[in-house]
């Protein structure tokens, strides 16, 4: 028998032949006695009957073997699939432990890098609380503690500096009748000489706070005059966050 | 042919000592009643009706006999080859185990974070 062949098969041709023999048997059993088989012949017949059983019945004793073989290796395969898993598990993990690595490496150099620019141009502190001071000076940061409603001294820009500024200045365009077509026409129109008149145009909005900080007009202008881009910058975060605005005039 | 092999592959495996391979005894009975003279015809007729059954059992166990192995789990390959694929796997699972504990002795310092 073939080495080659697998024990399946080998079952199913021992069947085969047992089939086969036995068919032959009971055909000659059957057949007329002048085409019987001689007794030798016949005897011959029977072992290869035998000895195709016994075949069979040793080749289902290997086959009992190869099912316990079977079954240990269904184990190990379970537990590698098992130990894959685990594998996967842990790659996974050392994914995310580089990725988590190389971020902090990369914030680390970048705080290298600003420690390094630190040292290289040193602020003494007396200098910073200094420009501290100048900051809070002019109410930039907060409100004095002793602020009333109607004090001019506050954080953000009065009413009439917002109107004086770029936002103020946008609105009232289209009622003029002209857009700004370029960037520059637009810078032009807001940094340009603010005619006299200009207050004016503002009556078509009337409040009380507009009156009353008439009065105190000209320091009011020129300190919003001073630092226009600043206020521009407060009217933009004020518009969201009121609370904001002392740390956007830090920076 | 192919189709019907596949399916009976599909079937719940069976133990080899399910499996019915005692076909001497049938045959022996078949030529034994077929050589068997007999006097009276009716009985003779009897005989005869026995006969092709008992021929139509063998066939039918043989082939019972055919779907039992192909049920029959492990025996795909010759056992040569089986024991080459067990070797197989037993050297799988070392080689992944020792991975295992690579990656396990490889991180030996604590991570803090999350």
């Amino acid at each position: 028998m073939a080495s080659h062949l697998s024990t399946r098969d080998r079952l199913l041709a021992l069947i085969d032949d047992i089939e086969l023999i036995a068919k032959e048997m009971i055909e000659v059993a059957i057949a007329p006695k002048a085409q019987k088989l001689s007794a030798p012949d016949h005897a011959q017949l029977t072992e290869l009957l035998l000895s195709k059983d016994a075949d069979l019945k040793k080749t289902l004793e290997l086959a009992d073997e190869q099912a316990k073989i079977q079954q240990k290796m269904n184990e190990l395969k379970a537990e590698v699939d098992n130990k894959d898993q685990d594998i996967h598990h842990l790659q996974r993990q050392l994914k995310d432990a580089e990725q988590i690595l190389a971020t902090s490496l990369y914030q680390a150099r970048q705080k290298l890098a600003s420690i390094v620019k630190s040292r290289k141009r040193p602020v003494p502190s007396e200098e910073l609380i200094k420009f501290a001071h100048r900051i809070s000076a002019s109410n930039a940061v907060s409100a004095p503690l002793s602020w009333q409603p109607g004090d001019p001294r506050r954080p953000y820009p009065t009413d009439l500096e917002m109107r004086l500024g770029m936002l103020g200045r946008l609105s009232d365009l289209p009622l003029n009748g002209h857009t700004p077509s370029t960037l520059n026409e637009l810078h032009r129109i807001t940094t340009g000489g603010v005619p006299a008149s200009a207050t004016n145009q503002f009556t078509w909005h009337p409040s009380g706070e507009l009156h009353m900080s008439m009065g105190g007009g000209n320091s009011v202008q020129i300190d919003g005059r001073s630092k226009d881009a600043p206020a521009q910058e407060d009217v933009e975060v004020m518009s969201t966050d009121s609370s904001s605005s002392s740390s956007s005039d830090s920076q | 042919m192919e189709n019907n092999s596949d399916h009976t592959e599909h079937l719940s495996p069976i133990s080899v000592q399910e499996v019915d391979v005692d076909f001497l005894p049938i045959v022996y009975e078949i030529i034994r009643s077929v050589e068997r003279d007999f006097h009276d015809t009716t009985a003779k007729a009897r005989e005869s009706q026995d006969c092709s059954l008992k021929v139509l059992e063998l066939q039918k166990r043989l082939d019972i006999a055919r779907s039992q192995i192909k049920r029959l789990p492990g025996i795909e390959f010759n056992k040569q080859d089986q024991l080459k694929q067990f070797d197989i796997l037993q050297t799988q699972l070392r080689l992944k185990r020792e991975l295992l504990q690579k990656y396990r002795n490889m991180c030996s310092f604590e991570t803090s974070f999350k």
